[in-house]
């Protein structure tokens, strides 16, 4: 038995509830008996607590205030039909794998696509260098400006001491469906531009890179982007209105047609990971949603 | 013979329990009787025969579920729900008491009400003093012993319903409805030990709660 303690604030009125259900032993009901008997206010606590729990048994019974019988009509409402009656059996206890399973296949999907698409992510660039004076970009940005007439699309000036700007061979990386468009890594701040520059290419995917032989153009600054044109230019694709008025503009679009040119960026290396990852995802959202389709429908 | 040690013996250990257990079991087997023949005639299609069942088991499911979910409105919710679930899966009962199998649903039916209420929570009306059940007064009641009771009923409900969800429904089912620790850790969920502590620690919380009224309920404990 442990030593009691002086004051009632330091006695365990746990000990004291577990003996007036009467569910102390051992210890603990020499620990209760030893409070009751040596603290009144312990004591009284085991008398309010005795005295509360034959009032709890002694409640009257609420008396209901409508009638629950089930009408003709809810009745059918009730029986499944269609295919709620196929869905049946998904919402019933045999199918209660299905929730965990299908939330465990599509998060080993997700990680999938996840691995997959960090084994392409660029990690280093060593790739061409474009003198300063050809590409100007200093903005953090995922555009950038590159030098010609008609400054009025440029979206902000670069200073003309900037240093050159790398253009890094890119890794593989995701999302490969956008063919060739590109963009540099930490591309996401504000647009970089020459001071004279007439043309402004927006990569809108920061992570958009080209593979193999291609290139993209990185800002030097704290990641200015050039995204290169796609394949199939479109009105809304900002590479689709370069204009080639200039040596600068010639050195870009090289470096534009080598994207343009660059294959997928799935390769051989990470397509099966891709494919199993993405058959993963989609298996467990189907029967996750089963399930959950089902028991809304039950 | 009537001095034989036998008899003595056979006679002090088996009248009581004949006298207590015969007439209980009859009842109980009657009931469950009648129970098993309309669950199986509304498994044919009967509605009759279920709203026999709804009407037989009704009161007992609301009194339940009313003290579990201290909202009217929302327990008559759960109560109707678990009547909708009970028609609904009515192939999935597999024998047994009927009654038992529906206090299930609706228990459950409680506890989802109390998760959902826990989401979205929502000030309820008020409730009225009257609305509890009162024993009807004979020739010698006590004005001031009635008063007092439904005083003491009052109080009781209102501290049950600021003590935690968790805590009322060990306490209901285990000081209320008379279910073991083991039924109502199998019912919710939990391990025995948590049950057991729920009831403790949920009446240490009714004591705070009822902290100025605690005089109305001593002696209670003592009949």
């Amino acid at each position: 038995m442990t030593p009691i303690p002086a004051t009632h604030a330091d006695h365990d009125p746990l000990a004291i509830a577990a003996y007036a259900a009467g569910d102390a032993d051992g210890y603990e009901l020499d620990d209760a008996l030893a409070l009751v008997a040596g603290c009144s206010a312990c004591a009284a606590l085991h008398h309010d607590l005795r005295s509360i729990a034959a009032a709890t048994s002694a409640l009257p019974a609420p008396v209901r205030s409508r009638d629950f019988r089930i009408t003709p009509t809810q009745a059918a409402a009730l029986h499944p039909s269609g295919w709620r009656r196929l869905l049946a059996p998904f919402a019933g206890p045999r199918f209660a794998f299905a929730g965990p399973l299908g939330t465990g296949l599509a998060t080993l999907g997700i990680a999938g696509l996840l691995v997959a698409g960090a084994a392409g992510l660029p990690l280093a660039g060593a790739g061409v260098v474009v003198p300063a004076a050809t590409v100007a970009g200093q903005g953090t940005g995922n555009t950038a400006a590159v030098p010609g007439p008609g400054a009025d699309q440029a979206a902000s000036a670069a200073p003309a001491s900037q240093p050159a700007l790398a253009v890094p061979e890119m890794a593989p990386g995701p999302g490969s469906d956008v063919p060739a468009a590109s963009a540099a890594p930490g591309a996401g701040g504000p647009a970089g531009a020459a001071p004279d520059s007439g043309v402004v290419i927006t990569g809108s995917d920061p992570y958009a890179t080209a593979t193999g032989p291609g290139t993209a153009v990185a800002g030097a600054g704290r990641g200015a982007a050039l995204a290169a044109p796609s394949a199939e230019p479109k009105t809304s694709d900002p590479a689709a209105g370069l204009v080639a008025a200039s040596p600068v503009n010639d050195a870009v679009q090289d470096i534009v047609d080598d994207a343009a040119d660059a294959p997928s960026r799935t390769t051989p290396s990470n397509a099966p990971i891709v494919v199993i990852a993405a058959a993963l995802l989609v298996a467990g959202i189907l029967l996750g949603g089963l399930r959950l389709v089902a028991r809304r429908a039950a | 013979m009537l001095d034989s040690p036998r008899l003595t013996i056979a006679a002090g250990r088996a009248a009581p329990v004949v006298e207590d257990a015969r007439p209980t079991e009859a009842v109980d087997d009657s009931i469950q009787r009648r129970d098993l023949i309309l669950m199986e005639q509304a498994r044919d299609g009967s509605l009759d025969a279920f709203n026999s069942l709804v009407e037989c088991y009704q009161d007992h499911l609301f009194a339940l579920v009313a003290r579990m979910v201290p909202d009217r409105d929302q327990a008559s919710d759960a109560v109707q729900e678990a009547f909708f679930s009970a028609y609904r899966n009515m192939r999935a009962f597999r024998g047994g008491s009927v009654r038992s199998w529906l206090s299930r649903i609706a228990i459950n039916a409680a506890m989802d009400q109390q998760r959902l209420k826990k989401r979205r929570p929502s000030q309820p009306y008020p409730e009225l003093d009257d609305e509890s059940w009162q024993p009807p007064a004979g020739e010698e009641a006590d004005p001031v012993r009635t008063a007092m009771q439904g005083e003491r009923t009052r109080i009781l409900n209102a501290a049950l319903a600021l003590i935690t969800a968790d805590q009322r429904h060990a306490i209901v089912l285990f000081d209320v409805e008379g279910y073991d620790y083991a039924e109502i850790a199998e019912m919710t969920g939990v391990s025995l030990g948590t049950v057991k502590s729920r009831i403790h620690r949920g009446r240490l919380a009714l004591r705070d709660r009822l902290e100025g009224h605690i005089g109305l309920f001593r002696g209670e404990g003592d009949a």
